[in-house]
């Protein structure tokens, strides 16, 4: 009895062991590049700090500074910042959504098209705002010609007035909705299909099916690509830096670029934590208070 | 009778209203190309001229003229390959390690590695950038292509963890009775068998790698070691006006991405949806 003992301790050793070793990368990784600039920028972003000279502490001035006005730009940074994020996250899950039911539907060269929609994702997001900078030229751009010889001559200014620049940097965004589109097909694909038969059955059209068959089945999906596109949408930084620079006159200083315009242009290391930290914790309530409420409409298929 | 004739007319929306969402969608490449094939003239003309007429191809010599282009690719080709080879090999070994082997603290370290892709990345460049620069590799390629042989990011493990979790755990069964080990498993029975997913871990790790714009500004200073994402961004504020050239080098930085893309895409869908990642 004892020899068994023994035997089952040192498979369970062994497979210990093995379990640590094989994901040592990703240990390592966590705490080197995750757990590790958590700690150290939240350290700095109480003190003054511009890399060349050692950190002078500073308690909470950085972040009193942020709320007490001193830095007007901070809330330029947020309003802009929580526009986006407001408006174009719906926008963006829904458009991905109606462009999986599209392509997930019986049509010819079905994958084509789907490729055709992908493929604005795979292009680099530098490459993607030179090109819309070039097609949104208010006079010399193709956008707004082409509108024109079709009689629409609003003379839109896209990204060089302060109450466009916002919404095209989010058609800019719905652009590239390949790869969340990809996911809801994904989604979609696993919907039995004896429930649709059974609306079928019923007398129901395409707007019964989707209402109540599509859209509760894949709920799941809807969560997973909402958090992902919020979380993305928070992100936003290439086309800021690469076509707006934040302006016209702040409207598009996205927080991201406001942070990275902190620490590298103006050398302030220690606000720029103080102004991650912000972010951070914003998004922890945020994300916590979506992990809770989903039950309430969420459906698993596997139960949970 | 009248069924079919809705499901004719259905039919016919459908495909309009898929030929118009995918010219949408490919308008801006084409246009892109459009204009890099362009006399600089050209192109400004009202209404717009959709063909060029002549062809030239001297707005890409300029591209490679006034920047070391053909030394910026071979520079992402670099810290790509590297990143993509480190991501598809640790990400699939500690996949393995979660998916195949029952060990203590197995499904909170899972969990704890899983949370990390909620955070933004963005709001990690700054500290990340401060380490780096204490240990004082500033200017190489290491802070790029290191990640990706630290696991490579929670993604592609979580990809690979699911589609592992559906191989029917007799084939390692069989090979325990035959005296192989857990890396034996891994090499000769999981790898063989998770080509589709591999790929996509493959494709979409490159594609991050040679896409990635904020990394390589903030690690690299030195201008012959630009990434193509940079140099993009550099020939623009070099050539505000340029646009025939500037839209012949916006081509020249995205084809291999796309080509890359077109010659794998099949797996791109198949990978997603075998692996079952729908949320």
């Amino acid at each position: 009895m004892n020899l068994a003992r023994t035997k089952k301790l040192n498979l369970e050793r062994r497979d210990n062991i093995a379990g640590w070793l094989f994901v040592s990368p990703i240990v390592v990784g966590f705490l080197f590049l995750t757990v590790g600039p958590l700690v150290s920028s939240l350290f700095y972003s109480f003190t003054e700090y511009n890399i060349i000279s050692p950190p002078e502490f500073l308690g909470w001035d950085n972040y009193r500074e942020l709320f007490d006005g001193t830095d007007p730009t901070f809330g330029s940074a947020v309003k802009s910042t929580v526009i986006y994020v407001v408006a174009g996250t719906p926008v963006f899950v829904i458009f991905s959504l109606v462009m999986a039911m599209l392509l997930n539907a019986k049509a010819k060269c079905r994958t084509l098209f789907r490729t055709l929609v992908f493929l604005p994702s795979v292009v680099p997001v530098v490459a993607t705002s030179v090109i819309w900078i070039w097609m949104t030229e208010p006079t010399l751009g193709v956008i707004n010609n082409v509108l024109k010889m079709i009689g629409i001559d609003w003379n839109l200014q896209w990204f060089y007035s302060t109450g466009t620049v916002l919404p095209t940097l989010i058609l800019l965004w719905l652009w590239t909705c390949g790869s969340t589109m990809i996911v809801f097909l994904a989604g979609l694909q696993n919907v039995p299909s004896e429930l649709y038969e059974a609306v079928e059955v019923d007398g129901g059209g395409f707007w019964r099916k989707t209402v109540h068959v599509t859209i509760p089945m894949i709920t799941p999906s809807i969560m997973f690509c909402t958090i992902i596109s919020f979380i993305n949408a928070v992100q936003c930084f290439a086309p800021v830096y690469a076509i707006t620079n934040g302006g016209p006159s702040n409207a598009s200083m996205l927080y991201v670029f406001y942070m990275y315009r902190e620490a590298f242009k103006f050398f302030n290391m220690g606000k720029a934590c103080a102004i991650a930290w912000v972010m951070f914790v914003v998004l922890l309530i945020i994300t916590r208070l979506v992990s809770v409420t989903t039950k309430h409409w969420v459906y698993y298929e596997g139960g949970e | 009778m009248k069924s079919k004739l809705r499901g004719r007319t259905s039919s016919v929306v459908l495909h309009l209203a898929l030929t118009i969402v995918g010219l949408l969608m490919a308008f801006p490449l084409l246009w892109m190309l459009r204009t890099s094939l362009m006399h600089i003239d050209q192109i400004f003309l009202l209404p717009p001229v959709f063909f060029p007429d002549p062809i030239q191809f001297s707005n890409y010599a300029e591209t490679f003229r006034s920047y070391p282009f053909g030394t910026y690719m071979l520079n992402s080709l670099f810290i790509s390959i590297l990143f993509t080879a480190g991501a598809m090999f640790t990400s699939s070994l500690c996949a393995f390690g979660f998916s195949r082997i029952r060990w203590k603290g197995r499904d909170f370290v899972f969990t704890l590695i899983l949370s990390s892709m909620i955070l933004p990345s963005a709001v990690m460049i700054i500290p990340t950038y401060m380490i780096w620069n204490s240990i004082g590799v500033n200017g190489s390629y290491l802070p790029l292509i290191l990640p990706g042989w630290l696991g490579g990011g929670a993604f592609y493990i979580f990809l690979l963890k699911q589609f592992f979790m559906s191989i029917p755990r007799a084939f390692d069964e069989s090979a325990f009775l035959d005296g192989a080990g857990y890396f034996t498993i891994y090499s000769c029975i999981m790898l063989p068998l998770s080509k589709p997913p591999m790929m996509v871990v493959m494709l979409f790790a490159f594609l991050n790698s040679w896409n990635d714009f904020l990394n390589p500004l903030v690690y690299i200073n030195d201008q012959v070691r630009y990434t193509v994402s940079v140099g993009l961004q550099l020939f623009m504020t070099g050539h505000v006006s340029a646009w025939s050239s500037l839209m012949a080098t916006a081509t020249v930085v995205i084809l291999p991405g796309v080509v890359l893309f077109l010659i794998g895409q099949k797996f791109f869908v198949e990978g997603i949806v075998m692996s079952g990642i729908k949320g």
